[in-house]
């Protein structure tokens, strides 16, 4: 920037200078204005506060303002925003939108981020220690006051940079009315499934993460899936993120109940005529469901996290799954400490989009029944999880001595049946059901035989049956 | 033909070869407006390019500008085709080099490439605009 314009402002501003970098904050706001996708992934990063001058702070109000509205910030659109807003021409004009959008930078614009954030903390701590420093020469003031004080100030400048998302037990409450007004009206605030289990203790919620976990090749990808199919049957768009399986390979295994056909024939075989008109008509039914599948996001979770932001923000999804968690490359120097990383993480990314995430995870072998002790990794999953359904099914495994569940269901049928375990529910309580499964095409499906009515019917009360013809007493 | 001319050809040819992979407008967005364009087709280009990418359409090629807008844009038709296919900044890029390899190679010079980037035509079509409008309001006065 030029020297002269820093001068002046030198002079109107205090005497002594804070640490600040303008160039760099320029380099953002013009990033933000070029690339509109970036800002959706560092959104949260970012805070009119970061900047130091009048100017530029504006001019992130104003961007901000523009992009959230879910607008193109083209000049046009950025200069009748800040009329709108009163923003008087002498701090914003058409020139200054120009000036600065020269300078965009994309491939530092984390770095830049971050020494801003840096800069900062940097001003607010310098400026917590000086009113300290002015209260501990004032001899009425408390010094233990003053001491408290500027600890406090500087606790809190640790751990986060702004006071956005910090509410009273009051907005709380209101959130709460809302929620029970909403119940009254009808209006589901949870996402139906298909799977009773799921849909009768209202697992996805939003804010919550739930864990669907298994021993390998029992089914946890399918379970997804199917969910995954069902909720954007229901009109809400769905997020899936697979390591595992390129996009082609999900559709496959999506359609192959539909079509009747083997997700690897489907993929692998050269179809004969009725079967490409029967994969055509399972097709066309699935051509238009809100499942968006982001192969860019691999290797690191942090790209998936992001991605999940921006997804919200431009598919508006309403859930996101996570296919699966231990195949991601370790954060940090442990892998209990990556682990519990990533579970924190998308439990955060949960809380702060409102929606609910599942995540997939893998069991350490060792016993023939599932239970929560295996949760492969780190016990940071168990805590950080606020479901947990654990997928038990003793067919998958040829060679265990003995074919059969464990509890309640220790008699029923294995072949073709998997048991749905709720080891821990948050505020639900626990529970099982019995669903069964198609081994040819992957699929959960709920069981309509005579043992699963007898399972559900018993809860709801039963009807007094009255003989026909029978005089109703006054 | 003068630069300026030269410059608004390239931009609006360059605009109508991108697509989702090679998105230019997002170059130009914040710092050009269509009445910075002095030739009336260029302006009308631009103005569509532009109503486009609000709607979220980034292949902005002739072909899909005629299936928006029909009839509208008869008249335009060759000279977008034109402008897509020869002033299309990469395409001058790379006639520019090769021109510049024949010189040097005449003259028995190691012939090297030039690193002009789309930033720059933009950066002078600023440039060029506002040296304008300053000789403009001092005429006035």
């Amino acid at each position: 920037m030029s020297s002269s314009r820093d001068k002046k402002r030198i002079d109107t501003d205090m005497q002594q200078i804070s640490p600040h970098d303008v160039d760099v904050e320029e380099c953002v706001l013009a990033t933000i204005m070029r690339y509109n996708e970036v800002y959706n992934e560092y959104c949260d990063l970012l805070s009119p506060d970061l900047f130091y001058y009048e100017r530029e702070r504006e001019m992130f109000r104003v961007v901000d303002g523009v992009l959230k509205a879910g607008k193109m910030s083209d000049i046009n659109t950025l200069y009748a925003y800040s009329q709108s807003l009163g923003i008087k021409d002498e701090i914003l004009s058409r020139y200054s939108f120009v000036e600065i959008f020269q300078k965009s930078s994309r491939e530092t614009f984390y770095s830049d981020v971050m020494r801003l954030r840096e800069l900062y903390k940097r001003r607010t701590a310098w400026r917590v220690l000086q009113l300290a420093a002015h209260k501990l020469y004032d001899l009425t003031e408390d010094v233990d006051e003053s001491i408290e004080g500027a600890v406090t100030a500087l606790g809190e400048l640790g751990t986060s940079t702004s006071m956005e998302g910090v509410y009273s037990f009051g907005d709380a409450l209101n959130e709460l009315r809302t929620i029970v007004s909403d119940n009254r009206a009808g209006k589901l605030n949870f996402l139906r499934t298909g799977f009773n289990l799921f849909d009768r203790y209202y697992l996805l919620r939003p804010n919550t993460m739930t864990v669907i976990a298994a021993f390998t090749s029992v089914g946890k990808s399918a379970l997804a899936l199917n969910i995954a199919i069902n909720v954007a049957r229901a009109g809400i768009p769905v997020g899936y993120y697979s390591l595992e399986m390129g996009k082609s390979e999900l559709a496959a295994r999506g359609i192959s109940g539909t079509a009747g056909l083997k997700a690897g024939e489907i993929l692998n075989r050269q179809l004969q005529g009725t079967e490409i008109s029967m994969f055509e008509n399972a097709a066309k039914q699935y051509d238009s469901l809100p499942i968006y599948i982001d192969e860019r996001s691999t290797v690191a979770f942090d790209k998936t996290i992001r991605s999940i932001r921006t997804m919200r923000k431009k598919k508006g999804i309403g859930l996101a799954i996570i296919d699966y968690l231990q195949i991601y490359t370790q954060v940090g120097d442990s892998t209990e400490a990556s682990l519990a990383y990533m579970a924190r993480a998308s439990k955060n990314i949960a809380k702060e989009l409102g929606i609910p995430v599942i995540l997939l995870s893998q069991l350490s072998r060792g016993a023939a029944h599932p239970s929560i002790k295996m949760l492969r990794g780190s016990g940071q999953i168990e805590e950080s999880a606020d479901n947990i359904v654990l997928i038990d099914r003793p067919e998958a495994y040829p060679n265990n001595e003995v074919q059969k569940y464990e509890g309640e269901y220790a008699n029923a049928e294995t072949h073709n049946t998997a048991l749905f375990i709720l080891a821990k529910g948050r505020g639900v309580g626990t529970g099982t059901a019995l669903v069964g499964f198609d081994g040819r095409y992957t699929q959960f499906f709920e069981r309509e035989d005579a043992e699963y009515k007898e399972q559900f019917e018993q809860q709801a009360p039963p009807i007094e049956a009255r003989p026909m013809g029978a005089e109703v007493p006054f | 033909m003068d630069r300026r001319e030269q410059i608004e050809r390239i931009i609006i040819g360059t605009l109508l070869s991108s697509d989702s992979q090679f998105n230019y407008y997002n170059d130009v967005k914040c710092s050009i407006t269509s009445d910075m364009f002095r030739d009336n087709r260029n302006r009308r280009l631009f103005e569509m390019i532009t109503e486009m990418n609000q709607q979220g359409i980034v292949d902005t090629n002739p072909y899909n500008i005629y299936m928006k807008y029909g009839e509208a844009v008869t008249d335009l038709l060759y000279y977008m085709c034109e402008n897509a296919m020869e002033w299309c900044y990469f395409h001058r890029k790379v006639e520019y080099n090769e021109r510049q390899w024949l010189i040097y190679q005449s003259y028995g010079i190691r012939p090297k490439y030039t690193n002009v980037t789309f930033e720059d035509y933009i950066n002078r079509f600023i440039t060029l605009v506002f040296e304008n409008e300053q000789q403009q309001r001092q005429k006035a006065y």
